[in-house]
């Protein structure tokens, strides 16, 4: 089995400084991550579930090469993350879209904003051109290429993002927590949008998020807790463990509730039920 | 404390080519100690109409009264009224910027004048029901998590004693334990203080679980309000403008329309169990 993001006991430490009042300040040694292992094929969608400081970000910022681990091993594509000559290759093939969609926007035109990375990384003008078109198209923003971003929506500011990261060709695209400052549209458009690149482009998804409505619609879920795995699986898998979700701060979605407290009083219904459809459709089966 | 909004319009920009009419024609009666969501996707004029609330921006044209009083009538009422209704904006926690959390929650009573014994109160009590104890007071509030941030900026609008609180997205870019602690307290803020609470979220579910009663925005005019059981049933017009309704309130929609004798206004978790519970045992 090809793996395009692989990690082996990955260990992230960080220093801070401890200053009490009257005291030397001390340095101590957290732990952000403690000995990760995930595997995600090509062509993946894999959601990533945890409280904030769970670690979630810090493996993110792992997989472009943002952070290098202390510890462990990470190959994306087969290159190990400590080959410091081939760290571009890996850079370049991974994208990262983040939280803020203001942050991210630094042309005055959408279109110019879209080539700023493949201008980085020398693509000859022509081919620039082609990128940015497709790409504008891949996120439905082409007719707004020539417009100024700051009048978009936040949901179309950050389809602009991922349509910079596109126009770089990456295989994999990381999104942390792309949907967080959005309105119920935007991240409904951002999320067809991510959908579609996995299905149409076969572009490997790494999606951070707090929604579990979002978590709910990749094919396989990591939940992280204090630096380490927690739970790992399919969605119909991890919301069934209503209990250990909610003792870790997490929450299941409501259709998941639904048919937990069904069945916690004697209704006979499957397990992994996540749709408001696939629960009506069991409910009706029941007459 | 009554709240009595009339007729009231705003434009942005007016006579340039960037005219935008923010809020048009807007009237609600909001009464002492109720909870308010206020619900509307970006855009809608939800931010404009709470700006009104505490005088950051004045009609076009109609009127606020909170208590009897014109809110826009008298400038030399401003702080006044201000003190009286508290805005938390989006992501309070960027204006922290004191030395420690105690300093930061008792800037806004010393700024009004309040004598430091009563701010040393006031800071505790505020500090107390955010529920931040007090091994944290003397903490620079950059060294807190993100929740414990926006719960300290929410202490310190709480600190000047509004009698209504009004909030803007409390809990965006939260995980789900810090949006329940924050919520939780909220709803504590509003049982224990009787405070007036505007609760703005683009989250459904946020406010199904705490608001008496909802007002939808959408262009700049109402165009739904209501208890929750009677907004979530309307599936339909939420679509229609950009919203929805929670999933408990589509599962039971499609169950009736799959012939199943279910009541209207199902809108929770706890609510649907229970009906489906009384149909399918017949």
């Amino acid at each position: 089995m090809e793996y395009i993001v692989k990690t082996e006991n990955l260990v992230f430490e960080y220093k801070i400084q401890v200053q009490t009042e009257g005291e030397e300040a001390t340095t101590e040694t957290e732990a952000a991550l403690n000995g990760v292992d995930i595997a995600v094929k090509k062509g993946e969608f894999v959601a990533v579930l945890g409280h904030n400081g769970s670690g979630k970000s810090t493996l993110a910022k792992h997989i472009n090469c943002l952070l290098s681990p202390t510890a462990g091993t990470m190959w994306v594509k087969g290159i190990s993350v400590a080959d410091e000559e081939r760290i571009w290759d890996i850079r370049s093939s991974v994208g990262m879209v983040f939280q803020n969609p203001d942050n991210q926007i630094i042309a005055t035109i959408v279109e110019e904003d879209v080539a700023f990375g493949a201008e980085n990384l020398g693509v000859p003008p022509a081919e620039i051109r082609k990128r940015v078109d497709e790409a504008l198209a891949s996120v439905g923003m082409a007719q707004y290429a020539e417009n100024p971003p700051h009048f978009l929506s936040g949901g179309q500011k950050q389809r602009v993002a991922i349509a910079g990261i596109l126009a770089m060709r990456p295989d994999i695209i990381v999104l942390d927590e792309p949907t967080a400052m959005l309105d119920p549209i935007g991240r409904r458009e951002v999320m067809n949008v991510v959908k579609k690149l996995n299905r149409e482009e076969g572009i490997t998804i790494i999606f951070i998020t707090h929604f579990m409505d979002e978590a709910a619609q990749a094919e396989r879920i990591i939940v992280m807790e204090e630096g380490k795995i927690a739970m790992e699986g399919t969605p119909g898998e991890v919301f069934a463990q209503i209990a250990p979700l909610k003792a870790i701060g997490l929450d299941v979605p409501q259709v998941a509730e639904i048919a937990a407290g069904l069945r916690e009083a004697g209704i006979n219904l499957p397990q992994g039920l996540l749709t408001v459809d696939a629960l009506v459709e069991e409910i009706c089966r029941l007459r | 404390m009554s709240i009595k909004i009339s007729n009231l319009s705003h434009t942005y920009s007016k006579g340039t080519t960037f005219e935008k009419k923010a809020l048009d024609d807007i009237n609600i009666t909001i009464e002492r100690g109720e909870f308010i969501g206020l619900i509307g996707h970006t855009g809608s004029g939800k931010s404009t109409l709470i700006q009104h609330l505490n005088v950051l921006l004045r009609p076009d044209t109609g009127s606020i009264i909170i208590d009897g009083e014109d809110i826009h009538a008298d400038k030399g009422r401003l702080k006044a009224i201000r003190s009286k209704v508290g805005l938390v904006f989006q992501y309070p926690e960027h204006q922290l910027f004191e030395m420690t959390v105690f300093k930061d929650v008792a800037f806004g009573p010393a700024n009004m004048g309040i004598a430091e014994d009563e701010t040393r109160q006031r800071v505790e009590d505020a500090l107390a029901i955010v529920g931040i104890p007090p091994e944290l007071h003397e903490k620079s509030p950059f060294e807190l998590s993100g929740g414990q941030k926006r719960r300290v900026a929410i202490a310190g609008v709480l600190a000047m004693k509004p009698e209504i609180l009004v909030l803007d997205e409390p809990t965006a870019g939260l995980d789900p334990r810090g949006r329940d602690e924050i919520l939780g307290r909220i709803k504590e803020m509003h049982e224990k203080l009787k405070l007036t609470v505007i609760l703005v979220s683009h989250s459904m579910e946020d406010i199904a679980r705490l608001v008496d009663r909802i007002f939808v925005i959408n262009h700049g005019k109402i165009a739904l309000f209501g208890p929750p059981a009677e907004i979530f049933a309307q599936t339909q017009q939420l679509e229609t403008i950009g919203l929805s309704s929670t999933q408990a309130a589509y599962v039971a929609k499609h169950l009736q329309e799959k012939g199943f004798k279910l009541p209207d206004g199902i809108y929770t978790v706890d609510g649907a169990v229970t009906e489906i519970l009384k149909v399918v045992r017949g």
